[in-house]
């Protein structure tokens, strides 16, 4: 087969053939077609932009390049060579890697270690010092910082992104998949990270990149492929688009939500969350809140604004309840709750957008109702049994309520794309009834239209009387809906600043140590 | 390690959990996998000289082929099915109990402390055995739990090492103060009276302790489905962190889930002296915590799954007792067949760990 193949290519390209083509891929899941015949092109020295809203299929496709998923049918060319793929490991042997949407590195080995752990056929020898000496190299040679002996557990999340990346070219990969790694960055480690990206396309790298910010894209992009419901919409040179003509692809048409949104100011309605000289450990019992006092007033919107590890992860075990303090007092409406038990601030009406909702806040083999379930059962009362009708009947509600698409109630959610779990999480938890909002990234990993349909949704709360405290590290994000903002660095609070008053270059240097408070 | 990594992991290592009873598709891969192992079993016996379809035709005529071997089947079921509930319990939370074994001794010991020496008239006999035993096995694995939960002491290490103390204890007692005075120089303890023996339902052998299965496994299903508890257990098993932010009391539910499964091996322990033996004497189980182990994992934890799997391994070890008389072979050749099935049902299984993006 592939001999003849090769003889009789396909598909010649002009001059030279894509580092890797795939066409008619098509992949079904029970009920989705997540790929839908995708015809798609990467080149050597280009980066192309994959975009697409929430659950479009632009994780399901990267997966089938790598050999993770087999296409039900379809071909895959690299080089213009046909090639069948049966395994990521497969894939790496012809060149191919990918960071994942959500890491894979093992945080209990340490970074040399971790990347030891893909190197092709080395026998079970482990090179660690000739091996340290090639990551020295492409990190000095790329700019990927990483210290190579540290446990990955003890990296910030700049750095894990940076390490997983070093994992995938020290495999000797020519063609990288990078499937949202901006999503979990701060802003100048975007920058960072974009730079690199564009040092290895000039070296030659065919790479792939999915992202929602379309400020990136246009940072890097050579190409786009635009996917709608598992199918390519469009695409070509980056310089035949713009902002608006990506947007409405990407939309089809549902357009019209994309519009930025703003707080209108609002005043203080009283008492909400307050932190009082709080000092904790975090939930891995390092990074810490250090004499921390937060007040946030009901009808208010704080927003914090700090680099990934600087005690912001805190929060939500000292408001739940779960970190021992070892100072200061927790209120929820005026109530003093330091010693009160989750199950009891959970009912004072305190509600928490986890940072990482797949390991902190959802189930993933039980289905989306049953997710839901997890804030009714709690808000239901005591009875031995579960009203399995009426909860049936507030989760077909909530779902129906939501301000965005939410898939099928019944799907499992380890079969949701990262966006749609994070959804999921988002229309649970944000529901009138909660007083007290702990809300981390909302946007993140949420295309452009739900991100919008999210802040607003936060906004109608916080007019409804809620106290929210906002952490994200999307400025706009912040600027658009803080009526205070607070700058965190090693636990403490650096800075504070009113709507309107705010400095973003104090800020950044606020963030990063730079500037005292 | 953070929590959150933890609780990834934890997500990937959880047996899968999509059907109620048995998930789809199943069924096919079962029989499949059951295929393939019965075939690698015949190899091993190919390889002992021994023709293995006049093998497996003796274990059919032991076990299936006749009224007696099929009865004999359901006896098995009484010890296989408790011990693997009291496997497959804890696992729903999350937890490994390798400690049936142990905790059908020791509910196997208080059920016959109860008998023997509480003095009680011979109609509350076997109540106070139930009790007795059920409260045994359970405070067995509550030594585990608190060790978990307290401690953080891994539940698999710390139940297994148990399992030798608990034999060990039981001896001591057969061979030194239970010691049966008036017969011969045996460790056996002295016979249970009459009113201790489990009413039979039937044949002579088949005691009323199959119910104890049925219940058993019907009230598994029902609480996990309609129950709170039931619905936060599987809430803990899915995502302990979770389970925490929700206000769910995670540590009670990891040790009261201990303490039961506990419980459920010593009724097992119970229904074998007062069904079975009518005494205590060393080596009462043929290693039943660790098939009810086996068979719970082929089972997914799952009341269906695991009658199916009760029903196959009670086959399987029926004819294995067969084997020992028509062929000579040892008779624990079959634990080779039950082995190779779980292995084959665990590979043959569909990979859902899945990095999701
Ligand atoms: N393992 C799976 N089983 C069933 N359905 C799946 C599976 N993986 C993905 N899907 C479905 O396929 C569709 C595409 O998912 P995919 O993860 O590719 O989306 P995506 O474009 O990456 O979205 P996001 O921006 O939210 O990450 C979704 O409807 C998703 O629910
Ligand atoms: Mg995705």
């Amino acid at each position: 087969m592939t001999t003849l193949a090769a003889l009789v290519p396909t598909h010649v390209a002009a001059a030279a053939p894509a580092a890797l083509s795939a066409r008619g891929l098509t992949k079904r899941f029970a009920d989705v077609v997540a790929a839908d015949s995708i015809d798609l092109d990467a080149h050597s020295g280009q980066i192309l932009a994959v975009l697409g809203e929430n659950g479009a299929g632009k994780s399901t496709l990267m997966k089938l390049l790598y050999g993770y998923y087999r296409p039900d049918s379809g071909t895959l060319a690299i080089h213009g060579r046909d090639l069948e793929l049966h395994s990521p490991a497969s894939a790496r042997n012809h060149g191919i890697g990918m960071v994942f949407q959500n890491f894979t590195l093992i945080p209990a080995l340490t970074v040399v270690e971790n990347i030891a752990l893909l190197q092709p056929g080395r026998g079970l020898r482990l090179d660690r010092r000739g091996l340290a000496r090639r990551i020295d190299e492409l990190s000095a040679r790329y700019g990927l910082e990483v210290r190579p002996h540290v446990l990955v557990g003890d990296l910030s999340v700049g750095e894990r992104q940076r390490a997983e990346i070093l994992k995938v070219l020290a495999s000797d990969a020519r063609i990288l998949i990078l499937d949202e790694p901006t999503s979990v960055l701060a802003p100048q480690e975007v920058d960072n990270l974009l730079a690199i990206l564009r040092h290895l396309r000039d070296d030659g790298f065919a790479l792939l990149l999915i992202t929602h910010k379309l400020r990136e894209v246009f940072a890097c992009a050579d190409r786009v492929t635009v996917l709608r419901r598992g199918q390519v919409i469009g695409g070509g040179p980056i310089a035949d688009f713009t902002s608006e003509s990506l947007l409405a692809m990407m939309l089809g048409e549902r357009q019209g939500a994309t519009e930025v949104v703003a707080a209108p100011p609002a005043a203080p309605r009283g008492p909400g969350m307050r932190l009082e000289h709080v000092t904790a450990l975090g939930a891995d019992g390092r990074t810490a809140l250090r004499d921390v006092t937060i007040d946030v007033p009901a009808g208010q919107i704080v927003g914090v604004a700090a680099v990934g590890g600087n005690g912001q992860s805190g929060f939500a075990d000292v408001l739940i309840g779960i970190a021992a303090l070892q100072a200061g007092r927790v209120e929820l409406g005026g109530v003093d709750v330091t010693g009160a038990s989750p199950a009891s601030r959970l009912a004072a009406g305190l509600r928490i957008v986890a940072e990482d909702p797949v390991a902190q806040s959802a189930v993933g083999a039980m289905s989306i109702r049953e997710n839901f379930m997890l804030t009714r059962a709690r808000v239901d009362g005591k009875g031995v049994l579960l009203n399995l009708r009426r909860l049936a009947a507030a989760a077909a509600a909530l779902a129906a309520r939501s301000p965005f698409p939410v898939p099928a109630i019944t799907r499992p959610l380890e079969t949701l794309s990262g966006g749609n779990v994070q959804r999921v999480v988002l229309v649970r938890e944000l529901q009138p009834h909660g007083r007290f909002l702990l809300v981390y990234y909302p946007s993140r990993g949420l295309d452009v239209a739900s991100s919008r349909a999210v802040q607003q949704l936060i906004i109608d709360l916080r007019d409804q009387g809620a106290a929210v405290l906002l952490v994200s590290e999307d400025f706009d994000e912040l600027e658009a809906l803080s009526d205070q903002l607070l700058v965190m660095h090693h636990g403490h609070v650096v800075g504070s600043f009113a709507r309107g008053s705010v400095d973003w270059l104090r800020v950044g240097r606020l963030m990063t140590g730079e500037a005292d408070a | 390690m953070t929590v959150a990594t933890q609780a990834r992991a934890r997500l990937r290592g959880q047996p899968p959990r999509s059907g109620w009873l048995v998930g789809r598709g199943a069924v096919l891969r079962f029989g499949m996998a059951v295929t393939v192992a019965m075939v690698a079993f015949g190899l091993v016996l190919l390889s002992e000289s021994t023709n293995p379809l006049g093998t497996l035709r003796v274990m059919w005529d032991a076990s299936v082929g006749t009224e007696f071997g099929r009865t004999e089947v359901l006896v098995k079921v009484i010890p296989f099915g408790l011990c693997a509930l009291a496997v497959a319990v804890p696992a729903r939370v999350g937890l490994i109990n390798v400690g049936g074994e142990g905790q059908f001794y020791v509910g196997a010991w208080a059920a016959a402390g109860a008998v023997l020496y509480s003095g009680l008239p011979g109609w509350a006999l076997l109540p106070a055995a139930f009790v007795a035993g059920a409260t045994g096995g359970g405070a067995w694995a509550a030594l585990v739990a608190v060790l978990r939960v307290k401690g953080k002491v891994n539940e698999a290490v710390s139940s297994l090492l148990l399992n030798f103390v608990a034999i060990q204890f039981v001896n001591y007692f057969v061979y030194g103060p239970w010691k049966d005075p008036r017969g011969p120089n045996w460790p056996f303890s002295p016979k249970f009276p009459d009113a201790a023996m489990l009413p039979t339902v039937y044949g002579d052998r088949l005691s009323i302790a199959i119910a104890f299965v049925a219940v058993g496994l019907v009230a598994m299903f029902l609480v996990l489905r309609y129950t709170r508890i039931g619905y936060h257990a599987r809430v803990v098993g899915g995502n302990a962190v979770a389970a925490e932010r929700s206000g769910i009391p995670v540590g009670r539910y990891l040790f009261w889930a201990l303490v039961s499964g506990g419980a459920i091996a010593g009724l097992a322990g119970m229904a074998e002296v007062t069904g079975i033996q009518g005494r205590l004497r060393p080596g009462i189980s043929v290693n039943y915590g660790y098939i009810g182990f086996l068979a719970a994992w082929l089972g997914g934890h799952r009341p269906l799954g695991i009658l199916f799997a009760c029903l196959l391994f009670g086959a399987i070890s029926v004819g294995g007792d067969s084997l020992q008389l028509a062929l000579g072979l040892p008779g624990s050749t079959v634990n080779i067949l039950m082995a190779l099935i779980l292995f084959a049902v665990l590979a043959g299984r569909k990979n859902r760990t899945q990095v999701r993006a």
